[in-house]
Formats: C-alpha cells, structure tokens, sequence
C-alpha cells in the first residue's frame, strides 16, 4: 500500500513563501500530475515529498506511515529529474545499478578496493547485474549498457533515468518535468510510454509539469497549482469543463480559453450589444469575466439564440479542424473559434465581412473580479476543488 | 572544402596580435633560454661581453655532470617529491571535503566559514611563519619533511577553487545520488571527486609549482641537505663548493626545472580530457 498523504506543507525560501498550506491525498497506484506555470511551488513538493527539502511545517505520509524523520533513501520514493542527473562518468549499467548497490552492500563493502575482499559483494553484484539486465530489456536500452551520459541521445538518457528509479521498486515515482528536454515528436511518443509504464507498475505516480497537455493526456487527476496553493483538483475532465477558477480556466485547454468581459443584468449578462442568458449568483450590475471554450463558439446561430458581432483577423488551418481567430466588433476583444474544415469552406465567403457568432450559453463559464466560478453550473466544480 | 580568402585586414590584424603574443612569449622564456644557454657553456664564456647564443665551445657534458655529481641533487628532488605530494595530498583531502560543503550544503555558519576562507587567502605565509617555527622548534620537529609540509597542509586557495568549481555542480545529480543512498562523504568520493579532474589537474599545477620552487620556508626549518628541497639544495650547492661555476649552477636548475615542465604538460592533457567528460548535460 503506497497512497500518498500531504498535510498542511509549508515552505518558505528566506522571505519568499514557496509553499503555503498544501494538502492533497494521492491514492495508491494513481497517477496524479501537478501542473502549474514556473515558480508555482510544484517540484519544490516533490523535493519534500523525497526528502531533499525539509518543510517548514505540515506533514508527508507514505502507506499511512509518516516519513518525515526519515533519510531520502528511507522513504523508498524514486525521483526521476529533468536533466536526467545521470552520474557523467559512470556507465549505463552502473548509473543503473547504483541504487541497488546502496541498498544491499553495507558501507564496507562499497569502499573501492577493500570492498572485493568480501566474498557477499561478488554474489550480491552478479544478482544486481542480472536485475539491471531485466529493466533495461524492459526499456529497450540493453545494447547502451556500456556506454557513457555524454555518447547517448536525449531520449535514451531519459530511458536509463527512468531505469535507475525502476531498479529498486519504489513505493512512489516522483517525476520533475521529465520531457521538457527532448523533442516535441519524442515527447508525445514517452507520453505514451510514460503512462503504458504507469499502468504495468501499477505504482503511484507524481509528476510535475508545465505542460497542461501533459497534464491532461496521462493523468488520472490534476492538481493545479498556483502561488504556492493547489488552485484546483480534479480529473483532467473537470479542469476542462468545469473550472473552479479563472487560472484554472486560463491555464488548461489549447487554444486557451475566450475570455470577454461583460455585465450582469437581472437577464443575464450583457456583451456589448448581445445578451446572454446565463444566471449567476452575483448582483446585477457587476463586471465579470465569461470564458467560452473555443467550441462554445459556432459559425451557425441558431435564430432566437444569443449571438456576438466579430470579424475574421487570422486563420489558422491544422488540416482536420481550423482555428479562426476574430475580433469583437464592439470591443475588439480576441475570439478563437474551433471548426471543421467543411464548416470553415462552408462559410468562407461569408467570413469575408463582420459576421455573427453563435454562443452556446449552456457551455459558458463565468467568473467574478476575483476569479471565482458565479454562474450556476459552477456548484459541481466547488465541490471537486476542495480536497478530500 | 575550400578555404576563403584571408582578407587583407584580417591577416594584418593577425600578424599584430601575433606579434604582441610572440613578444609576450620571449619575454616570459628569456630567462629559460638564457639558464639553457649558460648551462652547456663553460665557465670561461659565461661572462664574455655582448649577447652570443651559441657558445664557441660545447661544456654541457662537463656541466651536467658536475651538477649531478658534485651536489646530491638527485636526493635534493626526491625530496622535493616527497614534500610536493605530501602537501598536495593533504591539500586535496581537505580543500574537496570543504569546497563541497561550502558549495552544496546550506549550514548557518557557511557564510562565516566562507568569509573566514577569504579572509585567509589575504594573510601571507610570512605572517604565520614565526610562532609555527616557534611550535615546531618546542616539538623538536626541525630538520623533518613535516616541518617543511605543516603549513602548506590548509589550502584557503584550494578551498576556494573547489568552491567554485562546485558551485557549478548541478545539484540534481546530488540529489538524485542521496535518493540513491549514498553518503554525504560517498557524493564526494564516487561523484564529486571524478567529476572533479580538471579542478584537481589546475589546482595541482598551482600546488606543485610553487612549493617545488619555495625557498622561503625550506630554508627557515631545514639546515640539512638531507631534507633539502631543490631550490634549498641549488643554495647549498652555490655555497659549497662550484662558487663561481655558473654552467654547472645552471645546469643544476634545469634539471630541477625538468619535472615541473613535465608536470604541467601531464596536467594540460589531463585537463583537456577532464573538460571533454564534463561534457555532459
């Protein structure tokens, strides 16, 4: 049993407060993704979480056993670091092995020379080397075991780190923005791996990333982090749709979310000249934020529903769907727009002058001056954003 | 490939910078070429009026063999050897350790400790050298190898550089390596030191050059030629017997020179392919 329990993590970096009261609860076998723009306090966890950083206050649980007083290697977590940290002028073999060797040779045994005199480190390092064997057939790197970091590519260093922190079976994998450093093609293939690897260890996993689409495509539930806080906790689903907040909303989806800025009435809310019926829980007459997802958008109103006034400012054609980015006509304000390519040729001439777009006011989030969730779909999303 | 043109500007620009270096170079090796030149003359041409590089009449053989042979010079760079690799394996013992803990671990007094390392890279050794000769004169341990290596042995510069060039160690390979399981003092020894060659290469060359050359302290704890390091020995052998004999004076320090020349081109290669393993991302 491996679930992962945080409880009221605090950390400050001299005056700087990295992290600020963080709880979250990772069930065993899980694989829950922390994401979050640079500075948000997302590996700073990870590194408390291995032992690497002391907390200030709040507590980390492992199996439902505390690990606070326990060394980095007593707490059984592997830790795999965006350089890779592969150790330069050791071998593949021995990068890999180094875990192990740590683990069953005592002090003695791992000195350089007075450690072969014992007769328990040639059996020990024979099953070692055996056990190295596995995991790199597993990786598909047994023909790089011999050589150095420096002769290998992006993507087999990743391998051979991913490889030293399977060695040793630990109970957690905690994972600092593995893939920032390797091509965008290779990325999206050890995506795939990543979560292949997930589902075959059946081991709780964290992993830390910028990357909301990372975040989105491999995980089973996203914390959202911001200032050091977990904004938002939820499956990747409800980040999506149901946002509990406007940096939630902002931060996941691609192309980001449209936000306009519009007025409550006793009706709904005004944009410009067009109304949309959407009830929120505020008074009438404040300013507030509406997000509509890219698909909130359509090219045909339907006659009876609320409408916005744009005009076509940029195209972009991805061959399946196109991005068409507008202009409000009142304001000015972007709009991107997510349509099939049919529909896009359907339309094209149309295009050509300032058209009507039709929004689906069902699909649209609001958010008040302070960024929280006001309109009435938005009950569900507070419930998931408070964690268990 | 073909190579483009030298334009004109560029090979003028060349052959000034070239010119400055190339002068910079002579002024540097005057003094070798002229100790080269005197040791293979005999003793007649030494002091002849007027700048002639070729002598008239070989003496090299003459002059080294007295040198050798008249003064027990060899005695005098063994120990000198030992001297050197005493001190510099004391120096590494404990300037990696401390370069370490200055560069990676936060502890409350790494600001003091560090401002205390700084300030002892300005005392001159002069300063310490009476009440460490004091000491020493009451242990009785005058006239030993140990006299001569004892304050040599706390390196502020070796702490310093190794500081520095950990500085730049990334800490995720660290962190990754206490994950591992190793201990503090096995990150210095499997992951800190090998990674470490070329600041080791640099800060030997530092190292063995100028206690090699120190004449200053042999000559305060030692009065034996026993114990004599080379440049004390070249003393002694000045005094004794050659006198005025300056080929064979001569032909003395380049022998003693020899090995430092060896030394440093060990170093370099040593350096070169130290950079090359860092290499790594």
């Amino acid at each position: 049993m491996s679930h992962l329990e945080l409880t009221g993590l605090s950390k400050s970096f001299g005056t700087t407060r990295v992290l600020n009261d963080v709880s979250l609860s990772v069930r065993d076998g899980e694989f829950l993704t922390l994401v979050g723009a640079s500075g948000c306090g997302k590996s700073t966890i990870l590194r408390v979480i291995a032992g690497l950083e002391p907390q200030d206050s709040g507590s980390v649980q492992i199996g439902g056993r505390s690990v606070d007083h326990l060394r980095p290697k007593q707490r059984n977590v592997a830790m795999v670091f965006q350089s890779y940290a592969l150790y330069p002028h050791m071998s593949v073999a021995e990068n890999m092995s180094m875990p192990l060797v740590m683990q069953r040779l005592n002090l003695a045994e791992r000195l350089p020379l007075i450690g072969r005199l014992s007769p328990n480190r040639r059996r020990v390092m024979t099953g070692i080397a055996a056990e190295v064997d596995t995991v790199a057939r597993q990786l598909q790197i047994e023909a790089l075991l011999t050589r150095k970091p420096a002769q290998l590519s992006g993507g087999q260093r990743q391998r051979v780190a991913l490889g030293r922190s399977m060695v040793r079976h630990p109970d957690v994998f905690l994972m600092d923005e593995p893939l920032s450093n390797l091509d965008a093609k290779l990325r999206v293939h050890m995506r795939a791996e990543l979560t292949d690897l997930h589902r075959r260890l059946g081991v709780t996993f964290i992993y830390v990333t910028h990357d909301q689409v990372e975040a989105m495509t491999m995980s089973d539930r996203v914390a959202l982090m911001d200032e050091g806080r977990i904004v938002q906790l939820g499956t990747p689903s409800d980040l999506y749709h149901n946002p509990s907040d406007l940096r939630v909303a902002r931060f996941i989806g691609s192309p980001q979310i449209n936000i306009v800025s519009g007025t409550t009435t006793g009706q709904g809310i005004r944009v410009g000249e067009a109304l949309l019926p959407i009830t929120v829980s505020c008074p009438a007459g404040q300013v507030v934020s509406v997000g509509l997802r890219p698909e909130a958008l359509s090219l045909d109103p339907v006659a009876g529903r609320p409408h916005v006034a744009a005009r076509l400012t940029r195209v972009e054609n991805l061959g399946a769907e196109v991005f068409l980015h507008f202009a409000l006509q009142e304001s000015g304000a972007p709009l991107v727009l997510r349509a099939t390519l049919q529909d896009y040729e359907r339309h094209k001439t149309r295009l050509e002058a300032a058209v009507a777009l039709g929004v689906e006011c069902a699909r649209a989030l609001v958010f008040d001056g302070a960024g929280h969730r006001v309109d009435h779909a938005s009950r569900a999303a507070q419930r998931v954003a408070v964690p268990a | 490939m073909a190579r483009a043109p030298l334009r004109t500007d560029r090979l003028i620009g060349s052959v000034i910078s070239h010119f400055f270096l190339m002068l910079g170079a002579g002024f540097i090796l005057l003094p070798f070429v002229w100790m080269l030149l005197t040791s293979i003359r005999p003793a007649s041409e030494v002091f002849t009026a007027g700048f002639n590089p070729i002598p008239s009449s070989f003496a090299a053989g003459t002059n080294y063999s007295e040198a050798l042979t008249k003064s027990p010079l060899l005695q005098y760079m063994w120990n000198g050897v030992l001297v050197c690799a005493g001190i510099l394996a004391v120096q590494l013992l404990v300037a990696i350790p401390g370069g370490y803990a200055l560069a990676k671990l936060s502890f409350r007094a790494q600001p003091v400790v560090f401002g205390l390392v700084l300030f002892g890279l300005t005392v001159p050794v002069q300063v310490t050298a009476l009440p460490i000769y004091i000491a020493l004169a009451n242990l009785n341990l005058l006239n030993t190898y140990f006299a001569i290596m004892l304050p040599f042995f706390l390196s502020v510069f070796g702490i310093f550089l190794f500081r520095q060039f950990f500085k730049s160690f990334p800490q995720e390979i660290i962190h990754a390596a206490r994950l591992d399981g190793f201990t503090e003092a096995e990150i210095i020894l499997r992951i800190i030191t090998p990674s470490a060659v070329p600041a080791i290469a640099a800060f030997a060359v530092f190292s063995i050059t100028s206690h090699w050359n120190d004449l200053y302290w042999p000559l305060i704890v030692t009065t034996s030629a026993d114990h004599a390091t080379p440049p004390l020995g070249m003393m002694i052998f000045r005094d004794q017997e050659t006198g005025s004999n300056y080929g064979a004076l001569m032909a003395g320090a380049a022998i003693i020179t020899a090995p430092l020349i060896l030394v440093f081109l060990f170093a370099q290669r040593q350096f070169v392919r130290g950079i090359t393993m860092t290499g790594v991302k």
